[in-house]
């Protein structure tokens, strides 16, 4: 069965959505997600990046010899991904300081060959395109999500682009108090973060497969 | 065709070197803006507060020279950047730019030094790439650290308590922190050898004496 263009650009938006569904990509979902800002930020530049690496893939699928595929794929991803750093660090610096290492470690996400490898080596630029956007988006989307509760219930506040100085403050805290609970901006609030939401995923999927039973029978 | 080595290689250096092009042109394009922004983010805020023992009469920004030292080991060319604070005239202070290997790749240390009695004015990260938590400390103005180097002669030379120096290194990143040690006893040291060449070239620049009774007829 293949998707129709549609589907090939909103599968990645929920049905295989990359951290919670293909469950790829975790270390910048796990390192990033102190705040909203980091959440959408690596987010897009992870987009940016797939988008980037699918259509050329794609484009070159049929010049480039099977056996030097990955060396390939990697070369074209690494080029990007230093580009991303250089133009973020001109731009967009205070957000490229907190993402630091972990955009030049975009180079090693598996979602990024994952695709190439098994999604744009295989199909047209169009159609890789749309993969990219697609799976690209979903990765922002859960990233900001993560981010955003870890950020709201860890300070108290939602750090939207702090270059601009986009932060809003919904929790308002005693004055000295520095966090709310700080567990969640710390490493292992991550990672409960991740499994809260893999759990809610995974109900939500269970109910959705049982209605389509319950109509199909 | 696509199984014979010949054209392996060939799509790989093709790939290669067209991914070499596009990150040296966008290099060429972002370095400037990088570097403004360090100018203005780091170094003017790094000078004020440095100089502000010293009293200068002049914009140490403005006044900059840099000095060719040569190539490199590796080819590179090698380029010393001094901000020189004057006093009537003269030079009673500089501040310098120097890089050492740190843990994560370059650590770039601007160095103010004092002139007339041979002593450290403080000293202050530009850019790093050490591991968070641990080196990238050295990225903080108000980590212990780099507060031990205010005040230290550095005519005498600068070095980590290991090394025999006064320095006590950041617990956990000896590398980085001997990195950052290292690159401010090099400010130290091309002071001390091309005091007079620094000299020669800011009064070059600096017109002498701009008498303000030539200027108006």
């Amino acid at each position: 069965m293949t998707n129709t263009l549609s589907q090939e650009f909103t599968k990645g938006l929920w049905k295989q959505i990359p951290p919670f569904r293909l469950v790829l990509g975790l270390c910048p979902t796990l390192a990033v997600t102190m705040s909203l800002e980091g959440g959408w930020g690596m987010g897009l530049a992870t987009t940016f990046l797939l988008v980037c690496s699918n259509l050329l893939v794609s484009a070159l699928r049929n010049v480039v010899p099977p056996k030097v595929r990955i060396a390939t794929f990697i070369v074209i991803i690494a080029t990007f991904v230093v580009i991303t750093e250089l133009v973020m660090k001109a731009y967009t610096p205070a957000l490229s300081a907190t993402l630091g290492v972990f955009i030049p470690l975009i180079v090693v996400n598996c979602i990024i060959l994952g695709r190439a490898e098994a999604f744009a080596s295989k199909n047209g630029v169009l159609r890789s395109l749309l993969d990219g956007l697609g799976m690209g988006l979903g990765f922002t989307m859960a990233l900001a999500s993560i981010g955003a509760v870890r950020e709201l219930f860890g300070t108290g506040k939602l750090t939207v682009f702090a270059q601009e100085g986009l932060e809003l403050t919904l929790i308002p805290l005693a004055p000295g108090q520095e966090f709310l609970f700080r567990f969640m901006i710390e490493p292992p609030g991550a990672f409960v973060m991740l499994g809260i939401m893999l759990m809610l995923m995974n109900i939500a999927g269970d109910r959705a497969a049982r209605a389509s039973q319950t109509q199909g029978g | 065709m696509r199984n014979k080595i010949w054209f392996m290689v060939l799509v790989l250096g093709l790939v290669g070197s067209t991914a070499g092009l596009c990150l040296a042109m966008v290099k060429e394009l972002t370095d400037p803006i990088i570097e403004a922004r360090t100018l203005d983010e780091k170094i003017r805020p790094g000078l004020e507060r440095f100089f502000q023992g010293v009293e200068p009469d002049n914009d140490a920004i403005a006044d900059r020279v840099v000095l060719d030292l040569g190539r490199d080991p590796r080819g590179r060319a090698q380029r010393l950047m001094v901000f020189p604070a004057m006093k009537g005239g003269t030079i009673v202070a500089v501040a310098l730019r120097t890089t050492a290997g740190g843990f994560g790749g370059d650590v770039e240390v601007m160095s103010a030094l004092e002139l007339t009695e041979g002593r450290v004015l403080g000293v202050t990260t530009l850019s790093q790439s050490e591991t968070k938590g641990l080196g990238a400390r050295i990225g903080d103005d108000d980590e212990a650290f780099i507060k031990q180097f205010a005040g230290l002669t550095w005519r005498k030379g600068v070095a980590l308590t290991a090394d025999g120096g006064e320095v006590e290194a950041i617990t956990g990143a000896t590398i980085s922190s001997k990195a950052f040690t290292s690159a401010v006893a090099k400010a130290g040291a091309l002071l001390n050898a091309r005091l007079d060449e620094i000299q020669k070239e800011v009064q070059k620049d600096t017109p002498k004496n701009p008498s303000p009774a030539g200027a108006t007829p």
